[in-house]
């Protein structure tokens, strides 16, 4: 039954896609990856648990009840934008319903090295630039929807910087979903900071309502050129009902930083895959997940750092609180090829079960082929340590308090990455609140 | 101030308190002393509420109260601190906020309003005087990466900010170094008065030079089988446990 019900899905992409192509922003060689990307999605199709890279995240079920591939910009005008803006928060704020950016409640940046638009704009404006970068850093990964959202987007943010360009502001990009009904669409952010050019990006997810049902396949290709810095937040905070799936995919030129930091408390299922490919020597990166699930909540980060070059860096950790019936997955891969001589790349994912239901599966991956490197992992599942829940409470905390306080300590450290201390202090909000 | 009475408790199956009583005024300091494995430790935890033991017999009343009826917290919102044989590393959790949310929770079940931001930082600054702690371990997470005598230090800071009836210390003086000892002593002297009483439970004679107590009990097996002045400790230091221990296998 799945599977048929899931091949009529892929075949009904692939004849909206014949449709769409023409309208899709690009010029002729972006068509052209349009084209490979959706040969290759209808090769794949939607990744069942026989493919090791989805074997705790069965996708049919997600689209065995069909999907609603129809424009879902109709009730745009009922959004309350100023609901999704953190007002403490200094930034440019800019606003996107279903990848569509919305200029009349996005803040303008008076910089003329910095050009943030859609992506149907950059296609004409900067269509060099565009045809040169679209598509290109996902093109070999082999994933379904990553493949899809290639051949499919044609909603998103371009964000590019040039000639030494430091964004004096975070840019903040709030996404809001109104889908209903499986709604199910792509939304792509490409982002370029050319030589020694810094921003920082954070970026969040919210359903418009707390019930409204859709499947957000969303990417952010992200180059980050010679000695560039770029950070990167991601808060994925989606009603219950929120099926998320992102591919976050950089690629560092030499000397280069690129932070990221992905928190991830809402949503019913949800997929992460966070690449960096360190295509240049000196590259440090630093790979930071937190995520709070409860209920029958799933969720699966999926890392890659592929060491191409010598002398980088990169370090990750990843913490889960899972409680109810909630499962989770951490798969950490790294690569570190012949020629990535120097490298240090270190990976720790510990999570914490509240509940004898939850369940959490971890896979460190690593393959080194270089021989001077030093390369570290290390995973930990466990409950709240009772000894200290005892020591906490003989000094007059409540075991609710107690418990939350530890739990929080827990979170924390990955909290503590986020540099940006206004959004920190929003982050440990939230995840107080997560934790009730 | 404390009563106990014909307490029975172990893990398991295995009973360690074999009925213990001790009867403890305000304002009083007892020592229990004994050989390793006479349930010292046990009876700390079992009074603090440790939930790793059963109380299987007897009756503790604190302040009025019947003290096994009650949660870990309540108890120490009643007025009972248990210092740490080993206290426990918390990191992540500052060593002060820790401390406010404690004080503010204690008050809250007392009905007092929460304290003054001012007075807190008053208060931590004195308290911290007393057993000459740094103000930068004061800052960092409950106990992580401190030496033993620090951790020793911050279970009596920690005592002295939530100013409790009556302290328990599970072998405070164990891993101490004279000049750390004489620290935490002194710390526990400025802390006694009319009011508050300590029982003070220790392996050794030489902690008991600083803090002189009004009684000393020698426990065995689970049951306090001696009870005597401070001079029985000197006694004790002298002759060594084995002196006890035969009279006790007499008897039986």
């Amino acid at each position: 039954m799945n599977t048929i019900s899931t091949i009529n899905n892929v075949q009904l992409i692939s004849e909206v896609f014949t449709e769409r192509l023409s309208q899709l922003p690009g010029g002729n060689n972006v068509q052209e990856i349009r084209r490979k990307a959706i040969e290759q999605f209808t090769k794949l199709g939607f990744p069942l648990r026989s493919n090791e890279e989805y074997k705790y995240s069965d996708t049919s079920k997600l689209f065995k009840e069909g999907i609603n591939l129809a424009h879902a910009d109709d009730d745009i005008s009922k959004v309350d934008f100023n609901k999704y803006k953190q007002k403490n928060i200094d930034a440019y704020h800019i606003f996107l319903a279903n990848g569509e950016l919305i200029s009349t409640e996005s803040d303008k940046i008076e910089n003329n090295k910095v050009e943030v638009c859609d992506l149907k704009t950059a296609a004409e404006k900067y269509d060099k630039i565009f045809n040169q970068y679209y598509g290109s850093s996902v093109a070999k990964f082999n994933d379904a929807f990553a493949q899809l959202n290639i051949a499919l987007a044609s909603k998103g943010l371009f964000v590019y910087l040039k000639d030494r360009a430091k964004l004096d502001k975070p840019l903040f990009i709030h996404n809001i979903s109104t889908g209903t009904d499986n709604h199910f669409f792509q939304t792509h952010h490409l982002i370029i900071a050319e030589t020694l050019c810094s921003i920082d990006i954070i970026e969040d997810f919210y359903s418009q309502t707390n019930s409204n049902q859709y499947i957000l396949n969303s990417l952010a290709e992200i180059f980050v050129k010679e000695q560039g810095i770029v950070n990167y937040y991601k808060l994925q905070n989606e009603n219950e009902n929120a099926i998320h799936i992102n591919t976050t995919h950089a690629v560092q030129d030499k000397q280069s930083l690129f932070d990221t930091n992905t928190v991830s408390l809402g949503g019913k299922w949800g997929r992460n895959n966070l690449n960096i490919l360190m295509n240049g020597i000196n590259c440090e990166s630093h790979l930071n997940g937190l995520f709070v699930l409860k209920g029958q909540q799933h969720l699966d980060n999926h890392t890659l750092v592929d060491h191409q070059n010598p002398h980088c860096e990169s370090n990750q950790l990843y913490k889960g609180i899972l409680s109810d019936k909630s499962s989770g997955v951490f798969n950490g891969k790294i690569y570190v090829r012949k020629d990535a001589q120097k490298t240090n790349a270190y990976q720790s994912s510990k999570s914490m079960l509240l509940s004898d239901d939850a369940s959490m599966n971890t896979k460190p991956q690593l393959e080194i082929y270089a021989d001077d490197v030093k390369c570290s992992h290390g995973s930990s599942t466990g409950q709240i340590d009772t000894n200290a829940l005892f020591y906490l409470r003989a000094r007059g905390l409540s075991e609710d308090s107690a418990r939350k306080l530890l739990m929080y300590a827990f979170a924390l450290d990955v909290i503590n990455t986020v540099k940006i201390e206004p959004y920190r202090h929003y982050l440990e909000e939230l995840i107080e609140n997560s934790l009730n | 101030m404390i009563s106990i009475n014909n307490l029975k408790a172990g893990i398991g199956d295995k009973e360690i308190l074999k009925g213990f009583n001790l009867n403890v005024k305000p304002g009083e300091v007892h020592a229990i002393m004994g050989p390793n494995g006479s349930g010292k430790s046990t009876l700390a935890n079992v009074l603090a509420g440790k939930e790793d033991y059963t109380v299987t017999d007897g009756s503790v009343t604190f302040n009025g109260k019947d003290l096994l009826d009650m949660s870990p917290e309540d108890r120490a919102r009643e007025g009972l601190f248990l210092a740490f044989q080993y206290p426990v590393e918390i990191p992540g959790v500052s060593n002060i906020n820790f401390l406010k949310t404690c004080l503010s929770e204690i008050r809250a079940y007392k009905g007092l309003p929460p304290i003054e931001a001012k007075d807190f930082l008053k208060m931590v600054k004195e308290k911290q005087a007393l057993v000459e702690l740094q103000g930068s371990l004061a800052n960092r997470s409950v106990n992580e990466g401190f030496s033993g005598g620090e951790k020793k230090r911050n279970e009596i800071f920690q005592m002295a900010m939530l100013e409790p009836s009556l302290a328990i210390l599970d072998e405070t003086d164990s891993g101490l170094d004279i000049d750390a000892l004489r620290i935490v002593a002194n710390g526990v002297n400025k802390l006694r008065d009319k009011n508050r009483s300590f029982v003070v439970i220790t392996h050794y004679q030489r902690l008991l030079d600083y803090i002189v107590p009004d009684f000393v009990h020698v426990m065995y097996n689970g049951q306090i089988v001696k009870s005597g002045p401070k001079e029985l400790a000197l006694e004790l230091e002298e002759k060594g446990y084995d002196w006890i221990k035969k009279e006790e296998e007499q008897v039986i």
